[in-house]
């Protein structure tokens, strides 16, 4: 590789970390989560409440100690299920398969 | 000069095949990270290897018959929208970059997969009518630079060895 390369691919890479760092330092814990299905929302659920949603999409997304985490999907893949536990503002479950985004908000 | 052009479509045939072996063998490799979309690029190697091998057009005919033969193989009409979005975006970056610009086969390789992570995201948040997923297009980026040097390796270790069609 060339120099000249080398030194654009650091700047990409710093900007990145800057960009990923600043992400993980403004998380706070999230109040509510908004979960849309099909680009409609579905419907607005409060994390402090422990509770199992269980979507007609084939989703059963579970709420527990401030944290959400999808227990089951009817897809092949399961990607949402293995992407675990989420609880900080503006992370999400995102389900492709069944168009299904979970997002954590502030209020 | 026939029999070269021979020899080009059974090289092109053979890397299809092995294109379609690759795309089955990448699913079969479990991912440690818990991140949506992110995965190897093994496929890369071979796209990689076409492109430098066989040219361009012939690169795009095996990356298209490819996303739509994995998906009626083991995936389905959503799995190849995904797919092609990415694999179309990656290579029109990579081929577009090997024939205007004098860069080297690692650093194409590392631009085809962050080009590969972002045209797969931009039509996720079409699909998904939702911005939330871009949260994750800075961690897959990261990533898709330590795979696209990885990848772009292979490809340029494989292309030192095999002969010139």
């Amino acid at each position: 590789m060339r120099k000249r390369e080398v030194i654009v691919g650091l700047i990409v890479i710093a900007t990145l970390i800057v960009i990923i760092v600043l992400q993980l330092s403004h998380s706070t814990k999230g109040k509510v989560i908004e979960i849309t299905w099909d680009g409609e929302v579905y419907g607005t659920y409060s994390l402090l409440e422990e509770q199992v949603v269980v979507m007609e999409s084939g989703n059963t997304l579970v709420i527990e100690s401030g944290e959400i985490y999808m227990e089951s999907a009817t897809c092949n893949n399961q990607l949402c299920v293995k992407q675990g536990r989420v609880g900080q503002v503006g992370e999400a479950i995102v389900c492709l398969p069944h168009k299904v985004v979970v997002q954590v908000n502030e209020e | 000069m026939r029999n070269k052009g021979k020899n080009q479509v059974a090289m092109s045939g053979v890397l299809l095949a092995l294109a379609i072996l690759v795309s089955y063998v990448e699913l079969l490799i479990p991912i440690p990270f818990p991140i949506v979309g992110m995965k190897l690029g093994l496929v890369n190697v071979v796209v990689l290897v076409v492109l430098y091998l066989l040219g361009t057009k012939e690169a795009y005919v095996i990356t298209v018959t490819r996303v739509f033969l994995v998906a009626l193989l083991f995936g389905n009409a959503f799995s190849m929208v995904y797919s092609l979005s990415g694999a179309i975006c990656s290579l029109t970056a990579m081929s577009l970059l090997k024939a205007k610009t004098k860069t080297s086969l690692v650093a194409i390789s590392i631009v085809g997969a962050l080009f590969h992570s972002m045209g797969q995201v931009a039509v996720a948040v079409v699909i998904l009518q939702s911005l939330a997923i871009l949260v994750y297009l800075p961690s897959l980026l990261l990533l898709g630079i330590a795979t696209g040097a990885l990848i772009g390796i292979i490809a340029q270790q494989v292309l030192r060895r095999i002969p010139q069609v």
